[in-house]
């Protein structure tokens, strides 16, 4: 048997909803110190600013990194045992450091990491910033120009205020964050109910402006439609169209238009293809080459996967039971294993945090294949 | 820099160092030279009091000059995890200072006990010896009893759907982050681990104080008609037994592994496609005045977590009624007994319609909605009410 106190009063109810409306305002602040609870997703705006994904304080930042300087050659990285050089300049062992994403800055092809100092009691979230020499520096967070939005809760899920209800457990994650026109999306799922949501915030935040949550459907084979939450996605430009290319934690890859990221949407993804089991996507980018554009995709399964988009806005969706390798046509490249994070250095490189079979992280350029 | 030589010292000083790192409890730590005499006169020590610093007393006075002047103090004083020489580790991030010829290392993070750590003076800055000296120390790490185990698994029942969505893994301490799934396992009437049964998420779905994992089952097993689900089949199959397994070896928040494994056997029933239904429940409304429970009977079991979140009673006014909320007979018994006695008039329960059974059905939809069957109706609000009377 299972007790808990539960209460909530109209004054409390009030508080509550009073708390919710100014923790969903944005607040503006030309410099001020930051104080994240966590760090996980993080992803590059213009002019060197930085998205992070507090998911802990259930905010997005975005931190004026000052780091606008021109990339004025291509930058090559081969940085081995990245885990240890980074446990070093936080002092730690290198088993107590938790590197939770990466991004380029696509102005000075910096590399940024999104980092946890410890995993238990007193974890803290730190920014680095990583140069192709190994110099590792620290983003100071006192005194750092930013803004920052909720990300925002059904009021209900909030607590009441009372104290007696501080049980609420519910947390959501931000599986994957990115910025694409002048619009901050986030992935997100809940430790609690299977309902999924992508979450679209124009960008600079406004006051009070949540921005628009939509939910996402998997249309299986015409029969089935379920909730899909996702896991990690890419923007892509269909000539002008811009769309959102994702992986649902079911694993299938999708397509829809970013145009239908509005308000209580009902989005349905098209599948151009199924990745079949044991392959867990994890990071993806797109890219060109030779007058084609096409999608990488790092997965736990296999090599990465090298995915023709030729066909992306054509091709009718998969509805029909498939086969393996159905849909839209791919290849693995076998020789990139074991990639975990996965960004764009440049118009002809790939950056990527990869794990060999001893364990060791290597923080490495690669050229596009 | 660290000649091969120094290996034998170096290890009869990482042997000797939770001895010299005895003192703790002074928060004053002398750190130990690498080599047998170090720098005469020169003294490292490790303080700690209001805030954590190496105080490094004894340079001469002209290094000192050399040092405040320089721009790579972090270069010429450097505290390292590693010996300089084994890594190429850079320093740890903090800051100098220098006050009545006593320099001060402050480091940006509290140092980790139970690791060695490594001062690196620069020659540039030593009088009698030409190679950089490292001195070393490390905070004595308490040998800590394992007191952490598993305090509720969800659902409780032995027999679940074969398209169970998740369990819910309660521990009665926080718990550490980062690698979980290594931890856990699903393991066949055989005791042979299934392969991949759970979603794993790099984020891990923890609430906030990391006492409570959600371990999803992998959608795309669960899904009908997908690759996986046609390739693999779903992880768990009808009429079969099964044993959650979390092994003692994941950590608490403090480092300790849990005091002992923990493992939940279930057998597994036909798959569950059906959403729960406000209209199937038998609530039993309390009498006026007293201070007895009103109590709702489920057909199925629910979620947990979402009926201790978004199941309420509220009165006329739609004042959600305090009180102590109970959940039992493996979910599928909610009652709550008020704070204060009834008062008469029309009641309702209050439910969102995201409630879920334990496949992930929810009052607002199955967890996968039949389209060749579009005659279906689910509601769509936000919340369901189920009216009762007081009197």
């Amino acid at each position: 048997m299972f007790k808990k106190k539960v209460s909530a009063t109209i004054v409390a109810l009030a508080i509550a909803a009073l708390f919710c409306a100014s923790a969903q305002a944005a607040h503006h602040k030309s410099s001020n110190s930051v104080k994240l609870t966590s760090s996980g997703s993080i992803a590059f705006g213009p002019d060197g600013i930085l998205f992070v994904a507090d998911q802990k304080a259930a905010k997005i930042y975005a931190l004026h990194t000052g780091d606008t300087e021109v990339a004025a050659h291509a930058k090559t990285y081969k940085i081995k045992d990245i885990d240890a050089k980074v446990a070093g300049v936080l002092g730690v062992s290198a088993d107590q450091v938790l590197i939770n994403d990466l991004a380029v800055n696509p102005i000075s092809h910096n590399v940024w990491l999104s980092v946890s100092r410890g995993k238990g009691e007193g974890a803290q979230p730190v920014i680095l910033k990583v140069n192709p020499g190994a110099k590792i520096s620290a983003l100071d967070l006192n005194n750092i120009k930013h803004s920052q939005v909720a990300i925002p809760n059904a009021p209900e899920d909030k607590m009441s205020g009372s104290g007696r209800r501080a049980q609420n457990k519910r947390m959501s994650v931000v599986t994957d964050l990115g910025f694409v026109n002048d619009q901050v999306i986030i992935a997100g799922l809940s430790n609690e109910e299977f309902a999924s949501n992508l979450r679209s915030i124009p960008f600079p935040f406004k006051k009070a402006d949540e921005g628009s949550s939509v939910e996402i459907y998997h249309g299986n084979h015409g029969k089935y439609e379920t909730h899909s939450p996702i896991r990690t996605f890419v923007p892509f430009d269909f000539g002008g169209d811009v769309h959102i290319v994702a992986a649902y934690t079911c694993t299938p890859l999708v397509t829809f238009p970013l145009s239908e990221l509005k308000p209580k949407a009902h989005v349905m993804g098209k599948t151009i293809a199924e990745l079949g089991n044991r392959n867990r996507p994890l990071d993806m980018v797109v890219y060109s080459k030779e007058g084609s554009d096409y999608l990488l995709m790092a997965n736990s399964a296999r090599g990465i996967m090298k995915v023709e988009t030729l066909e992306f806005d054509t091709l009718p969706g998969i509805k029909e039971k498939v086969a393996d390798k159905e849909g839209t046509k791919y290849t693995t490249i076998e020789g990139w294993q074991g990639i975990e994070q996965l960004d764009l250095l440049d118009s002809a490189n790939a950056l990527v945090l990869q794990k060999s079979e001893s364990g060791a992280l290597i923080l490495l350029s690669l050229a596009l294949p | 820099m660290i000649t091969p030589g120094r290996t034998f010292l170096v290890c009869t000083i990482l042997l000797s160092w939770a001895w010299l790192s005895g003192n703790a409890e002074s928060h004053d730590l002398r750190a130990q030279p690498l080599d047998e005499n170090g720098e005469p006169g020169l003294q490292i020590s490790y303080k700690s009091g209001d805030r954590e610093f190496i105080e490094i007393a004894g340079l001469k006075t002209d290094k000192l000059v050399h040092f405040q002047n320089s721009q790579r103090k972090g270069d010429l004083i450097a505290l390292r995890t590693n010996l300089p020489s084994v890594e190429n580790i850079s320093s740890m991030f903090g800051r100098h200072e220098v006050v009545n010829g006593i320099v001060s290392f402050y480091p940006q993070f509290l140092l980790q006990a139970g690791i060695p750590y490594y001062l690196e003076i620069d020659a540039e800055l030593l009088s009698a010896s030409t190679n950089s000296l490292v001195y070393t120390f490390g905070l004595h790490k308490e040998d800590q009893e394992a007191v952490t185990e598993v305090a509720a698994v969800y659902p409780s029942a032995s027999v679940l759907p074969s398209n169970l969505l998740k369990f819910y893994i309660h521990f009665s301490n926080p718990m550490s982050l980062g690698d979980v799934y290594s931890h856990i396992q699903l393991l066949d009437t055989n005791g042979k681990p299934l392969e991949l049964p759970f979603l794993e998420l790099g984020e891990e779905l923890w609430d906030m104080e990391s006492r409570r994992l959600t371990l999803l089952f992998d959608p795309g097993r669960i899904k009908r008609g997908l690759k996986p689900n046609l390739d693999e089949g779903a992880v768990l199959e009808e009429g079969k037994s099964y044993t959650l397994l979390v092994h003692d070896t994941m950590l608490d928040s403090k480092g300790r592994p849990l005091r002992k494994s923990f493992s939940k056997n279930f057998s597994v029933s036909s798959h569950d496609t059906v959403s729960p239904n406000l209209y199937n429940w038998k609530l039993s409304p309390p009498q006026v005045e007293t201070r007895q429970p009103v109590t709702v009977i489920f057909p199925e079991p629910l979620d947990e977590a979402l009926l201790q979140r978004v199941v309420s009673i509220v009165n006329e006014d739609g004042q959600e009624i305090l009180g102590e909320l109970s959940i039992e007979s493996h979910e599928t018994i909610w009652s709550l007994t008020p704070d204060e006695p009834w008062k008469s008039g029309t009641h309702r329960l209050k439910a969102q319609t995201i409630l879920e059974d334990r496949a992930g059905n929810s009052i607002g939809r199955p967890f996968e909605v039949d389209s060749s069957r579009p005659s279906e109706h689910y509601p769509e609000t936000k919340f369901v009410y189920l009216p009762f009377e007081v009197d």
